[in-house]
């Protein structure tokens, strides 16, 4: 039993960027102030985004009292209430993980030890079987832990689901004297920071992963790519490799086995595309992040043109677990092609937001509701959009869909890295459509004809609809171009650039419709296409009539008045001055 | 013995090795594949374009994929042009095309109804050359001359150098040129007689047009005209003092002497009928014109001292008396009125135009009504003619006053009447001219269909009888000159078509034309032409209009050859100069690609002119990357690369410094690793045309001693520029040095020989160079493309003088080694110097680095064998293993003639060739002259100039750098007498003089 109350403060960047520092400053000053006999944490993301600042506090008997949307005069309140008056605070209290469901519906294996653990403590991970897997690993050839990889179903959570056995097979089989291990932490779908919140709360797990990975495939150097916007996830990076290094889990001869393996953090400069394997090493090797065909594959001439592999954070942060518990029960958790669990995150307009750890074969339903409570403010639920701007947007008459990679494909959406974008009756699918197409426009490489010139066009048309000035045949010029890029796009991003496109087209054609043959976003997003109207609340008061820029409203002091649509520039300005509200955007 | 792999392609088994792409397999097997971005000398494919797509069907099903990144696979089918492949092709080009902004024609190109080349002629002229211009317009006309005097030159309407000043004067240019050539016109190849017979009716613009072409494949071509001279409206209608009649029957006969005959007044209808021409002929091609005028029947068109301006003309021109008043109303404003107006004015009459739309609507060309105003002619606009007045004789019009209203279908406002307002216009003669069209009735009685009162088109020029065919105005209504040959031109080839039995399969040859960007004047404006010189229009020299009133004699003098080129030279040059390179138009072309199909945004990018031979135009790059990968991966100068992502992905030099500001000499290779016009190479001269090669010679660049195989393209006689040979050896590609100055001069060079005197220089004969070398000691300096033949001759003419011989830089060192132990070195040593003479050694010694040679910095350590050494001229301590790189062609092979070091005490000094060398002591000779092929624009010293051939012309053998013995192959013709024949003749002549007994010139 320990001696002190321990409190945990989640310090990743999400908690960061919600005020974890001064909670935490607060609970320094507080224990200091009050020579409490408190130990105080810093730890990475526990997973609720929508609850954070988040703090927990357990008991030396075990008991734990988790603590959200926390403000700085709320931590000596909770010290107080604690250690003089023995008991929990106030309405911060988070029900506890058994009982609250966002956690019940949840499997931790990838993030087993984030938010619990001190990410910045090696031997916090140790305690909690750290390295165990990487001694086991190392008493086998590499050949058995392939085995073991391709038995447990793990499958690329990069987003397009390669299983990952048959992958390092691939490097294995290549003969050379030098071969790479690439983790690409390159996560770039806007909304997206399952990465982030891995390597921030638990780098070790990653770290061994990726050991194994090169002992298995005979890779002596590592290369993890990650985007510099990242730097807390680079610092904890650099501060486990170098524990790593000195506790003899990397370098020369590794837990004397006689396998050498190191790693070098590669700094990407946050293009999109560099999350694209040919891209990323081109991007390693100093020239411009721009994709190449394949053949010839990485597994055969990758980096530095010598047999490379490439895994995405999560798959490799997987490793350690399947080698501990075995591959067998690691496919029990997910489903028939694919074993363990996903991560999520979960954002957009829903209630609770945030980090979440399902097992393959969740329904969509079960993470929207369930575990994310529904849309927030009560709203109707329209559509959910995953696997960023590679992905779709699926409608109501999906969510039974379980994510799983095959049944997400046949929907129209991908599993992806992650991102699950919840979007609500406010929100305009044309005008989705057009952000993401809008973003992986921006980010081609600018490399091949399709994805460069074709998504540009298509996200001409895109604005031409949304700014009213759409015709039925620019659906057909959609249809048409859409899969010429996909068909015929050099790389990934193109290939899959018109996703959202095709399903918002596909789930809410009608809506699109009513862009282009009325002139109007049922959402109210699009501006050109809103019209205010002016409703039987209106008081007389002339205010409006008054301010109206363009004149364009009429009546009588009090009287109803109207606004003129043909002159109507759509400025608001009425909406904002009205005392009664009594305008509207129809 | 490589792995192969057996496939099918397009139904057909081929075997290929394993290690191939699909591209490569169908290029093995000659199966064209279109890419904008493969590059053979790279190994890896770069997939950028997206247009090398085909069909493969595999174990895994059928899928359409690119072919340049697709492996071979036992067993695979490919299919290279099944529909979806070429739509999914023609959507890559298209979004292509969509973001490819700039001329492919010019505007005034664009604009030419019978689609001359302005902008290639109009260079032609700049330079010099209107032997050429005429040539290039006589490829699409034979009226070079006429449309040179009376076009309506909408060309000028569209020419852009109104956007800084003023347009060109292109018809007076082409005026210039064509009358140039009727002292020694041209002569056009003609086909070997086919047997076939072809009746053309009607002697106009189409006719002849018509007959010339038809002429040229072969065929026996006879007119049957109803005028007793050849013309037709450009004969009848146009006026002498517009279109001279002397200078069109020599433009006529000209055709005629081609082998066309004709009968004069010969009349369908009348002296013959269709049918029996028909019976006669293998096929007819009706251009009979349009001679009917028009006749507003307003109240009063009956009186006398009514007519149309048409039967005016024409009767004025057949020489019938005429009888015109004192005052003349003329109505209509377009050509033939202004024509008509201007005869009458000639005649002695006071003239008024009356139109009832305004000046600016007016269809006639402003020049014309300008000139018509000077000739003292009233004109009344926005007036519409309601009554003719008088008794028996026309005494004044009523005309309704008009202002202008909606636009009408012409998409000009339409002139509508006020009410109640009227003007009298008193005249005793009134001349309609407003119109005019063929003779249906006639036309119909013959059994031809009409439609709209013309002859209905069957598509092709087709009638309803498909033996006959028709063109001009009987076909489309009234219609220019230049429409008319136009049409001639077209019809003729349809004919061809016809009696070659391929008519089904004929699609009339149309010219490439898709403007891409901005065309149009309303997109370009002054603005763009803000910091462009001006050059204000060199006016043709006219007769004053009082003067020209008085008669019909021709009122335009005609350029002289100075007024002409300055001119020509104010040309901006719109249109592409990779017209005839560019693989975007071409494979736009076999595929329609649509240019506007994906209309969207596009850049308006600065042009980067700072290279003096190389533009770079980034609103027609296609980021192929071929530039890029050509300057990373084989020159590895860096010198291009990419920029922004998405969308706004470009190329650009590093830091966006201005291509001129490169210390890079390999500026021109990237030009020619560009597909498009984004990288173009801007040829030699005042103007850079675009000149389609008419023919190529496959040869050395003797630029350096490295001689790279090398392509020079020739237009017209002339070399235009080297590029680099297509199978080259060595690095596949030219240095700059090698590239820009091997044709330099070429523009000046003179065939005759010369000697300075103080006045300057004057032509001479052979004698004088005799007399000038007899007796003295000679001695000769060799230039660097000297065959071994003509060294020897030379170094026996030195000696016979008692003189010395030497090169620029004479070898001390040879060659030991050649390409082959370079490329497969196992380690190499580059002095310092060695890419400065032949920058092209960076791409050879790349190729020998990336097959993992190894560079060393002490020549000492190269491994012996595998190793080799690169030398520069003269230096101190050459391995046995070596290449010595020379900056003379023949460098290695002069060595072996035994030149001296220096030169001795000569009283003569011989240049031979191409002597990289202007600044000459002069002081210590007598005399200089210069054996080469160049112009006057000689440095001050040397005192002769004697024409030789060129490395073009010439034979012979140079030993080059790699110690290869080269034979020459002379690829052009040359008056001059061979080198070796002038040489021998010399020294015959120097060792038969007798000692001094008297000089004197």
């Amino acid at each position: 039993m320990k001696e002190n109350i321990e409190i945990k403060v989640g310090y990743a960047s999400c908690g960061i960027a919600a005020g974890a520092a001064e909670i935490y400053g607060a609970l320094k000053r507080e224990i200091k102030e009050n020579n409490y006999r408190v130990s105080p944490k810093k730890v990475g993301c526990v997973g609720m985004c929508h609850k954070e600042p988040l703090m927990e506090l357990e008991l030396p008997d075990g008991t734990r009292f988790t603590y959200g949307n926390l403000e700085e005069d709320d931590v000596s309140k909770i010290l107080v209430n604690h250690i003089h008056k023995n008991r929990s605070y106030g309405d911060k209290l988070i029900p506890g993980k058994s009982d609250y469901d966002y956690f019940t519906k949840q499997k931790k294996v990838v993030l087993r030890n984030s938010g619990v653990i001190d990410p910045e403590e090696i031997d916090e991970y140790l305690e909690r079987d750290g390295y165990t897997a990487l001694e086991e690993a190392l008493e086998v050839d590499g050949s058995e832990i392939i085995q073991l990889i391709k038995d447990s179903k793990l499958r690329g959570r990069g987003g397009a689901g390669f299983p990952t056995g048959v992958k390092w097979s691939f490097a294995r089989a290549s003969d050379s004297d030098q071969k790479y291990l690439i983790c690409n932490a390159d996560e770039g779908d806007p909304g997206a920071f399952m990465d982030r919140s891995l390597i921030e709360g638990d780098p070790h797990a990653l770290l061994e992963g990726m050991i194994i990975a090169a002992h298995a495939i005979g890779a002596d150097k590592g290369y993890i790519y990650c985007r510099a916007e990242y730097p807390l996830a680079l610092e904890r990076l650099n501060i486990a490799i170098g524990q790593a290094r000195s506790e003899g889990f990397l370098g020369e001869d590794i837990l004397g086995s006689g396998f050498s393996f190191d790693i070098e953090i590669s700094k990407g400069a946050g293009a999109f595309v560099c999350g694209e394997e040919t891209a990323l090493m081109n991007s390693i090797e100093g020239e411009r992040g721009m994709p190449s065909p394949r053949p010839p594959y990485p597994a055969q001439k990758g980096l530095f043109g010598q047999p490379t592999n490439i895994n995405n954070v999560e798959t490799l942060a997987n490793v350690p677990w399947i080698v501990r518990n075995g591959a067998e029960e690691y496919r029990e958790i997910g489903t028939e092609n694919s074993g363990g669990t996903k991560v999520f995150a979960l954002a957009g307009k829903i209630e609770r937001g945030g980090l979440v750890e399902v097992p393959i074969g969740t329904s969509l339903e079960e993470i929207i509701f369930d575990i994310g409570n529904g849309i927030e403010g009560d709203k109707d639920f329209k559509a959910v959009q995953l696997g960023g701007p590679s992905g779709g947007c699926l409608p109501e008459s999906q969510l039974d869909t379980p994510v799983d990679y095959e049944t997400l494909t046949d929907a129209g959406a991908i599993m992806g890295s992650g991102g699950m974008i919840v979007m609500g009756e406010d929100d305009c699918m044309v005008d989705v459509a057009k952000y993401f197409l809008d973003f992986t426009q921006e980010e081609s490489c600018g490399k091949c004809t399709f994805c460069r010139v074709g998504t540009k066009r298509m996200l001409e048309i895109l604005e031409r609809i949304t700014d009213g000035e759409g015709e039925r045949e620019d659906l057909e010029k959609l249809r048409q171009l859409a899969p010429k890029i996909e068909r015929n796009s050099l790389c990934g991003l193109g290939q899959t650039a018109p996703n959202p496109v095709l399903t918002t087209l596909r789930y809410f054609e009608d809506e699109y419709l009513e862009h282009i043959e009325n002139d109007s976003c049922p959402a109210g997003v699009c501006r050109h296409l809103i019209t205010y109207k002016i409703t039987d609340g209106c008081i007389g008061c002339t205010t409006c009539s008054e301010e109206c820029p363009v004149d364009a409203i009429e009546g009588e002091k009090g009287s109803r008045h109207v606004i003129d649509q043909e002159e109507c520039i759509k400025c608001g300005t009425c909406m904002e001055v009205c005392p009664v509200d009594a305008v509207e955007v129809v | 013995m490589s792995n192969k792999i057996s496939l099918e392609i397009n139904g057909k088994k081929c075997a290929v090795d394993a290690e191939k792409s699909i591209l490569d397999a169908c290029r093995d097997n000659d199966i064209f594949i279109p890419t904008l971005c493969e590059m053979e000398e790279i190994d890896l494919p770069y997939g950028g374009c997206r247009v090398c797509l085909v069909e493969v069907e595999g174990s895994e099903g059928k899928e359409i994929t690119t072919s340049c990144d697709t492996p071979v696979e036992e067993g695979i089918k490919v299919k290279t042009e099944t529909e979806e492949v070429i739509a999914e092709r023609r959507a890559a080009l298209e979004l292509l095309l969509s973001e490819h902004t700039g001329d492919c024609v010019p505007p005034c190109t664009y604009e030419c109804p019978a689609s001359l080349d302005v902008q290639g002629y109009i260079a032609h002229i700049a330079n010099g050359r209107p032997e050429a211009a005429v040539k290039l317009i006589k490829e699409k006309t034979p009226l070079a001359v006429s449309l040179g005097r009376a076009c309506f030159a909408p060309c000028e309407d569209q020419c852009r150098r109104e956007l800084a000043e003023e347009p060109m004067a292109i018809r007076q240019l082409k005026e210039y040129a064509a009358e140039k050539d009727l002292e020694d016109p041209w002569e056009p190849e003609i086909h070997g007689d086919t047997g076939k017979e072809v009746g053309i009716v009607g002697g106009g613009p189409a006719g002849l047009t018509a007959a010339y072409f038809l002429r040229l494949e072969g065929h026996s071509v006879t007119i049957y005209d109803q005028m007793s001279e050849l013309g037709g409206m450009m004969r009848y209608g146009i006026p002498n003092y517009r279109l001279p009649n002397d200078l069109l029957a020599r433009e006529i006969d000209w055709i005629m002497d081609r082998g066309v005959s004709a009968e004069m007044e010969t009349k369908l209808g009348e002296d013959f009928t269709l049918e029996e021409l028909r019976r006669e002929k293998d096929s007819v091609l009706l251009a009979t014109g349009a001679w009917e005028s028009w006749i507003i029947p307003i109240p009063g068109h009956e009186l006398e001292g009514v007519m149309g301006g048409t039967d005016f003309l024409v009767d004025h021109s057949s020489g019938k008396e005429m009888e015109i008043g004192d005052e003349v109303a003329v109505i209509g404003c377009g050509g033939c009125a202004m024509d008509t107006a201007r005869v009458a004015k000639r005649l002695g009459a006071d003239v008024t135009v009356v139109y009832r739309r305004t000046e600016e609507q007016a269809p006639a060309p402003e020049a014309e009504i300008e000139e018509a105003k000077e000739e003292g002619i009233e004109f009344k606009f926005l007036l519409s003619p309601e009554e003719i007045t008088g008794e028996e004789r026309v005494d004044g019009i009523t005309c309704a006053k008009m202002e202008l209203g909606e636009p009408d279908e012409s998409g000009r406002a339409k002139p509508v009447k006020i009410e109640g307002e009227t003007e009298l216009i008193s005249c005793d003669t009134v001349l309609m001219s407003i119109g005019e069209s063929p003779e249906a009735e006639l036309l119909e009685t013959e059994g031809v269909e009409l439609e709209d009162s013309t002859i209905k088109n069957y598509g092709k020029y087709r009638t309803n009888y498909e033996d006959v065919f028709a063109a001009g105005d009987t076909s489309i209504g009234p219609s220019s000159i230049a429409e008319s040959t136009g049409q001639g031109r077209e019809a003729a080839y349809a004919v061809n078509a016809y009696l070659n039995g391929e008519i089904d399969d004929y699609e009339p040859p149309e010219d490439f034309r898709t403007p891409f960007g901005y065309v149009h004047r309303d997109e370009k404006t002054t603005e763009d032409f803000a910091d462009e010189e001006e050059l204000p229009r060199v006016e043709m020299p006219r007769r004053d209009p009082e003067k020209r009133i008085k008669n019909f004699e021709p009122i335009e003098h005609g350029y002289s050859d100075e007024e002409a080129v300055a001119e020509a030279k104010r040309c901006l040059e719109c249109g592409c100069l990779d017209r005839y390179e560019c693989e975007l138009r071409e494979y736009s072309d076999r595929y329609d690609a649509r240019q506007d199909y994906y209309e969207g945004e596009r850049f308006e990018r600065e042009i980067d002119d700072s290279h003096p031979r190389v533009e770079r135009d980034p609103n027609k790059c296609i980021l192929c990357g071929s530039c890029v990968r050509t300057s990373e991966e084989v020159h590895g100068e860096g010198e291009l690369q990419f920029v922004n992502r998405g969308f706004s992905t470009k190329v650009a030099p590093p830091f966006e410094q201005p291509l001129g500001e490169s210390e890079s000499e390999l500026i021109g290779d990237l030009a020619d690793s560009c597909p498009t016009g984004a990288l173009e190479e801007v040829l030699e001269g005042e103007k850079p045309g675009p000149f389609e090669p008419s023919k190529t010679i496959e040869t050395r660049c003797l630029g350096c001693g490295l001689t790279c195989p090398a392509t020079v393209e020739v237009n017209q006689g002339r070399p235009i520029r080297l590029v680099p040979a297509e199978n080259g050896t060595y690095g596949g590609h030219l240095c700059d040095k090698g590239k820009f100055t091997s044709l330099a001069g070429w523009q000046d060079r003179i065939n005759h020989i010369v000697f300075r005197n103080k006045n300057g220089w004057k032509k001479r004969g052979w004698d004088t160079v005799v007399r000038a070398l007899e007796e003295r000691k000679v001695d000769v300096v060799l230039g660097r493309a000297t065959t071994m033949e003509e060294g020897k001759l030379l170094r026996k003419l030195a000696r016979t003088t008692g003189g010395d011989i030497t090169a620029i830089s004479p070898r001390e060192y040879r060659s030991t080694l050649g390409l082959e132990e370079l490329r497969g070195a196992e380690a190499l040593y580059v002095e310092d110097g060695v890419y400065k003479i032949s920058p092209v050694f960076k791409a050879i010694l790349k190729q020998a680095l990336d097959g993992g040679a190894t560079l060393t910095n002490d020549p000492d350590e190269l491994p012996d064998p595998g190793g080799v050494g690169l030398f520069a001229p003269r230096s101190e301590n050459p391995t046995e293993r070596r290449i010595v790189a020379s900056p003379e062609a023949n460098g290695n092979g002069l060595t072996q003639l035994g030149l001296s070091e220096s030169l001795g005490g000569g009283e003569v000094l011989l240049l031979w060739d191409q002597v990289a060398c202007r600044e000459l002591e002069a002081d210590t000779y007598e005399t200089i002259i210069w054996f080469g092929h160049m112009g006057e624009d000689l440095p001050n010293g040397v005192d002769g100039l004697v024409p030789i051939r060129s490395w073009l012309e010439k034979e012979g053998r140079i030993v080059n750098s790699l110690g290869e013995t080269i034979e020459l192959t002379p690829g052009l013709d040359s008056e001059l007498r061979k080198n070796a024949e002038l040489l021998r003749d010399l020294i015959d002549s120097l060792k038969s003089r007798t000692p001094a007994t008297g000089r004197g010139m």
